[in-house]
């Protein structure tokens, strides 16, 4: 029979405790397995939200999370009534929506069992708003089941992650991100063997990598610019090419998305087929909607810089490999000719402060540094000999 | 009615909003020079009754105006408002339609069409030329004459908005002496556009003058200008030298305009700081304001000290070899 788990690429550590505890649930007490709150972390691609929501599926389905029955799917689409997804893009998760959160979630589950509510970026919770999640937590005796979702538990207030049972994802390998292309994907094996290697454990990322042939062209350049750092006025240029690119990248995704929201947002307000315009309220609504768009999309554009940087360091990691005489471990393979002539040219400790470089830059990139200085400061450094 | 010449419907209908801001400006001054009360209202915050109101007869007969901005976005409760005005308008009233064009309360507009107002077009300027003869007009609006030359220099550096044109050409317009407006007034205005302060410690910093650099880096900060600009004005500089050394010496300033994204005037600049940096002293400085704009935004907890330890490096850098 298939099970919500299977697709929990490389995590069979946590499917055991994930599966003991469906199986307590069905006395449907509290007890040493099944507990109310739980967190799963790990990095970022090794699909901690992904293993809540087949947790969720499992404790609501008559089947243990078969995958395929009605209680599943709509868990799943957030069209069940006993299963509250909680996805942000914005940067903070705010006191007002987790009350608002807790008066929808404040009623018993509507088909017995439990009710679950998966939060998937719990980092973003804002102090305040942690602790109102707290008091609900704490609550004894409600059949409510908890499932935070965060990077490492360290971005877990820690009065909230004391109360839950920590479940902690790895890095799926190599073999494991590939067979999924391959299988769930139906993506060529070279191509998956490719998109696994460079993406480094990431399984959505190597998916997006595998089906986008212009996503896979930006990272063909972005890679070749360690090579194109010649001189300053190329260094300078090389920073340009990167912003611009995880510029486009981040855009393309959210130019459509942000179309279909307001659209969606219109049509609420009643503007029809027929040419009606929308009621009051419908233009101030969508003005508002778009203010929002414009801050999840400087966000993104951050993300796309980052995601370009982890290529970036990739090459260099490879050098250092083959300076150390591991070549067997490289990632990009298929620029092996270029990075063993660089890893022959340079020596191996300019390579490690080139690769701290390049995370000192992501770090303040986070801390919301400008993009361009940023990358413009980091380009003069890689092309340090 | 006595001193009544305008008429009683404008329509302003078209895309481009900096049209249509211009060509209201002229219909509430002619409103002015008649007296006119005038109400405005946003077509997205009308509610019901508001343009009814707005239109009903007065009890004075005075000479009053109705502008509705943003007509495609008005609610469909509201629009019977406008209709029933438009087959019994009162004599003493002129009201102005602003609308964006489109399908989008195409009805409402064709009924107003058909009463035959004044259609002023403001449709979405797209060639050079056009943009050109729109700065022109906004000179002569503001009574000032300016040089081809100068009209040229404005397009290519602010044609992609029109209302930022549109701003910059009143600020011109106020601050240039008397007489023909040349380029070098256009120049000297976008000198002084981006944050004067921020460049004024950009332009010390870049010439070696850690003095003069922390002088006016502390008044800057004292009159409000944000530590973010002042990064961000002394990275600007450093990328303009970093781009003009990957260029030829030969080649004149005016042919790498387009290819650097740069105006000519900046160019040269550029080319006389060079003389005195290297390309090993402007990735030192570039690294420097790097890490002040991380600084700043909040890696350190005494942001001016990182500013004042970001331009101690970068004139310490200059003159390098
Ligand atoms: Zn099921």
């Amino acid at each position: 029979m298939t099970s919500v788990f299977d697709h929990l690429v490389g995590q069979e550590h946590i499917i055991e405790i994930l599966e003991g505890a469906v199986a307590a649930s069905r006395t449907g007490e509290e007890s040493q397995e099944m507990t109310h709150a739980w967190v799963f972390t790990g990095p970022p691609g090794s699909g901690r939200s992904s293993a809540a929501v087949a947790f969720a599926q499992a404790l609501i389905c008559p089947n243990n999370g078969c995958g395929t029955c009605n209680d599943c799917n709509s868990a799943k689409t957030h069209g069940h009534p006993d299963v509250e997804i909680i996805r942000t893009e914005g940067l903070s998760i705010k006191v007002e929506e987790v009350r608002e959160l807790l008066t929808r979630v404040a009623w018993a589950p509507s088909m017995g069992g439990w009710r679950v509510v998966v939060m998937e970026d719990a980092d973003r919770l804002t102090e305040s708003a942690a602790n109102a999640l707290l008091k609900a937590i704490e609550e004894p005796g409600t059949r409510t089941v908890w499932l935070l979702c965060a990077p490492t538990l360290h971005d877990v207030l820690p009065t909230i992650r004391s109360r839950c049972r920590h479940l902690q994802l790895r890095t799926p390998s190599l073999e494991a991100v590939t067979n999924v292309l391959i299988n769930r994907d139906h993506i060529a094996p070279g191509m998956a063997d490719f998109a696994a290697r460079v993406s480094q454990g990431h399984i959505g990322r190597a998916k997006y990598l595998a089906i986008n042939e212009s996503v896979r062209s930006s990272r063909k350049t972005i890679m070749q610019l360690p090579l194109q750092l010649g001189s300053l006025a190329a260094a300078f240029q090389a920073a340009q090419t990167l912003v611009d690119l995880a510029t486009a990248e981040a855009n393309a995704v959210s130019d459509e998305r942000d179309e279909k929201e307001v659209e969606k947002l219109q049509e609420a307000y009643g503007k029809g087929a027929t040419g009606r315009g929308m009621a009051t309220g419908g233009a101030k609504a969508v003005k508002e909607l778009e203010k929002e768009q414009k801050s999840r999309s400087t966000r993104m554009v951050r993300d796309s810089i980052d995601g370009a940087l982890l290529d970036i360091a990739t090459f260099y990691r490879d050098a250092m490999m083959v300076q150390s005489g591991n070549i067997d471990s490289m990632i990009n393979t298929d620029m092996r000719e270029q990075i063993e002539s660089y890893a022959a040219s340079s020596p191996s400790h300019s390579t490690i402060n080139k690769i701290n470089a390049i995370m000192e830059a992501r770090e303040n990139l986070a801390r919301n540094s400008a993009p361009l200085v940023t990358c413009e400061a980091l380009m003069c450094q890689l092309a340090r000999k | 009615m006595k001193g009544v010449t305008m008429n009683p419907f404008y329509l302003l209908l078209g895309s481009e909003g900096a049209l249509a801001d211009r060509a209201l400006a002229k219909l509430q001054a002619q409103l002015k020079e008649e007296k006119a009360e005038f109400t405005t209202i946003d077509a997205s915050d009308a509610l019901v009754g508001d343009i009814a109101d707005a239109l009903a007869p007065s009890l004075f007969s005075e000479r009053r105006a109705l502008i509705i901005k943003d007509l495609q976005d008005l609610p469909e409760d509201s629009k019977a408002e406008v209709t029933r005005y438009l087959d019994q308008p009162d004599p003493t009233m002129t009201v102005i339609f602003v609308h964006k064009g489109g399908v989008k309360g195409k009805a409402l507009l064709d009924a107003i069409k058909k009463i035959k107002p004044e259609i002023i077009p403001c449709d979405a300027i797209k060639k050079e030329s056009e943009k050109e003869d729109f700065v022109k007009g906004l000179f002569q609006d503001a009574g000032r004459k300016a040089t081809p030359g100068a009209i040229k220099a404005m397009v290519g550096a602010l044609g992609t908005d029109l209302r930022e044109l549109q701003s910059a050409v009143s600020q011109i317009a106020l601050d240039a002496p008397a007489g023909a407006i040349d380029e070098a007034m256009v120049d000297k205005f976008h000198q002084g556009r981006i944050e004067t302060t921020g460049f004024d410690v950009a332009d010390a910093t870049i010439d070696g003058n850690l003095p003069v650099a922390l002088i006016t880096l502390r008044s800057a900060l004292e009159t409000g200008t944000d530590p973010v600009m002042v990064t961000s004005a002394i990275a600007s500089s450093l990328r303009s030298l970093a781009k003009v050394s990957g260029t030829n010496r030969g080649t004149k300033s005016f042919e790498l305009a387009g290819q650097l994204g740069m105006a000519p005037w900046q160019i040269d600049k550029a080319r006389r700081q060079l003389q005195s940096w290297t390309p090993r002293g402007i990735a030192t400085a570039v690294e420097a304001i790097a890490k002040a704009d991380a600084d700043v935004k909040g890696a350190s907890s005494d942001p001016i000290f990182a500013l004042e330890k970001a331009l101690q490096t970068i004139t310490a850098a200059h003159g390098q070899r």
